[in-house]
């Protein structure tokens, strides 16, 4: 429960809340953890932990190390660790993750991509074995 | 000892907070706790006075869990000491009963003996009885004066023996009986100290020693040779001279000539009991003087209506003569033959 998580400088701690009845427009860059709960319009650009809350709504493209998803998204999502969508999620838009989980129930409409250590992993499709007949 | 000192220390602090409880603190703060994951986070809207409240109750509780704390330990302490004093008092209780068992054989025990007191008293009784039953009239006075008594002791046993006494106490039944024992012992004791009396002055010993050469009661006179008389005590034939002794303790009430005794002495020895001593040639007591039994009191001689020298030894009992061979001990009669 305690043990060390991967990453280094991971900062679990949440600094900045947009509380539920709040509504944000523009663009929220931190180093810290972020957790939305309200309406937010813009870009998140963020080095920790980003939270959605179930009541939240973004319309903004979010970068953070890892993304938590309860609420609604519109928007891509690029992540360098793990992507967490909730039975409760809605999220329309393109992803790229290291890691993802899907739980029973969430909506996920868009194009997925994954990268490992940062780096894109752009399979070509021409590598890819053909199907036999 | 430790709990009252921090009990004391939280109390101060409470003292301390009250004041600025009582002015309206109107700071607040909200607590929030937010999930990690997506869930609805949750906030705590808090005011200061709230808290102060809440601190000065937590505290209150505190000190009433501590002094519940401080009075458990102390009543488990003496529920200690109880429990210790109770297994205590059990093994008393133990060693009592057992003691009280013992006490009651004991008392058993005591019962029996007292019993056989009682029996040894009545044979001591009896057998005091048949010393002074020698004497007619004397046995007649000392059974009325000895029978009641006995009786008397036998009813208080019979009421005694009763279950219902017995519960009332182990020892009180054996106290009354022992203060009854004592009390016949006592009447004993005195009865004992007038038997005594009694057999001293009993006459019980041959006056002097020789044969006797005439019985009691009917013969041929030996003086007149043709009649019978009575003979109203024995003949000791002795040589001249020989010494006489008192047959037992009285007082001279004659010592002198007495008709056809000649030299007499006659002794009172009470119990309406005399002896006489006649023929004698020399007397050797005065009337009125006291005499122990074996003293010589006079020598035999044949003073008086005699055909020679020798004792004429006679008893009287309230008047009538008696045959003074009964009053012989046995190792006395034993020695006169």
């Amino acid at each position: 429960m305690f043990g060390k998580k991967d990453g280094p400088e991971r900062s679990d701690k949440i600094e900045t809340i947009i509380g539920q009845d709040t509504e944000f427009k523009g663009t929220i860059t931190s180093s810290g953890g972020i957790r939305l709960d309200g309406r937010v319009e813009g870009e998140i650009n963020c080095k920790g932990d980003v939270i959605i809350g179930e009541t939240a709504t973004v319309m903004a493209n979010i970068r953070g190390r890892s993304v938590t998803l309860a609420g609604e998204v519109k928007g891509n999502i690029d992540t360098e660790g793990k992507l967490e969508l909730a039975t409760t999620a809605r999220l329309t838009g393109d992803i790229k993750v290291a890691s993802l989980t899907v739980e029973d129930g969430a909506l996920f409409r868009g194009a997925s991509d994954m990268k490992k250590d940062g780096k894109d992993l752009v399979p070509k499709m021409s590598s890819l074995p053909n199907p036999k007949p | 000892m430790f709990c009252r000192k921090r009990a004391r220390g939280s109390l101060k602090t409470v003292v301390k907070c009250l004041p600025n409880a009582a002015k309206k603190d109107n700071r607040s703060f909200t607590i929030m706790v937010l999930p990690h994951s997506g869930e609805k986070a949750i906030s705590f809207p808090l005011r200061v006075s709230w808290l102060r409240m809440g601190a000065a109750v937590l505290t209150v509780i505190a000190l009433t869990v501590s002094a519940l704390c401080v009075r458990y330990a102390r009543m488990s302490v003496s529920a200690a000491r109880y429990q210790s004093e109770l297994s205590r008092l059990r093994s008393e209780n133990s060693t009592q009963k057992t003691l009280l068992d013992d006490y009651e054989n004991e008392a058993v025990e005591t019962r029996s003996r007292l019993d056989r007191l009682k029996i040894l008293d009545k044979q001591i009784r009896e057998l005091m009885d048949r010393e002074k039953a020698v004497l007619p009239a004397r046995s007649g006075e000392s059974q009325s004066m000895e029978r009641p008594r006995a009786e008397k002791i036998a009813l208080v046993e019979v009421s005694r023996d009763g279950a219902g006494v017995r519960r009332a106490g182990l020892f009180s039944p054996l106290i009354e009986e022992a203060r009854i024992r004592e009390e016949s012992l006592l009447s004993l004791q005195d009865d004992l100290k007038d038997t005594i009396a009694f057999l001293r002055a009993k006459p019980s010993i041959i006056p002097t020693v020789g044969p006797i050469t005439s019985g009691f009661g009917y013969r041929r006179s030996p003086v007149s040779r043709s009649r019978t008389e009575f003979h109203e005590g024995v003949d000791i034939g002795a040589p001249y001279g020989s010494p006489i002794r008192a047959t037992g303790d009285g007082v001279v009430t004659l010592s002198g000539y007495y008709g056809g005794l000649g030299k007499t002495v006659v002794i009172d020895h009470g119990y309406g009991i005399k002896s006489w001593y006649g023929h004698c040639c020399r007397l050797d007591v005065r009337q009125g003087e006291k005499i122990p039994r074996d003293k010589v009191i006079a020598y035999v001689g044949s003073s008086g209506l005699s055909t020679g020298p020798h004792l004429h030894y006679q008893i009287t009992v309230n008047g009538k003569c008696v045959d003074p061979r009964e009053f012989f001990e046995a190792d006395e009669v034993y020695k006169a033959q």
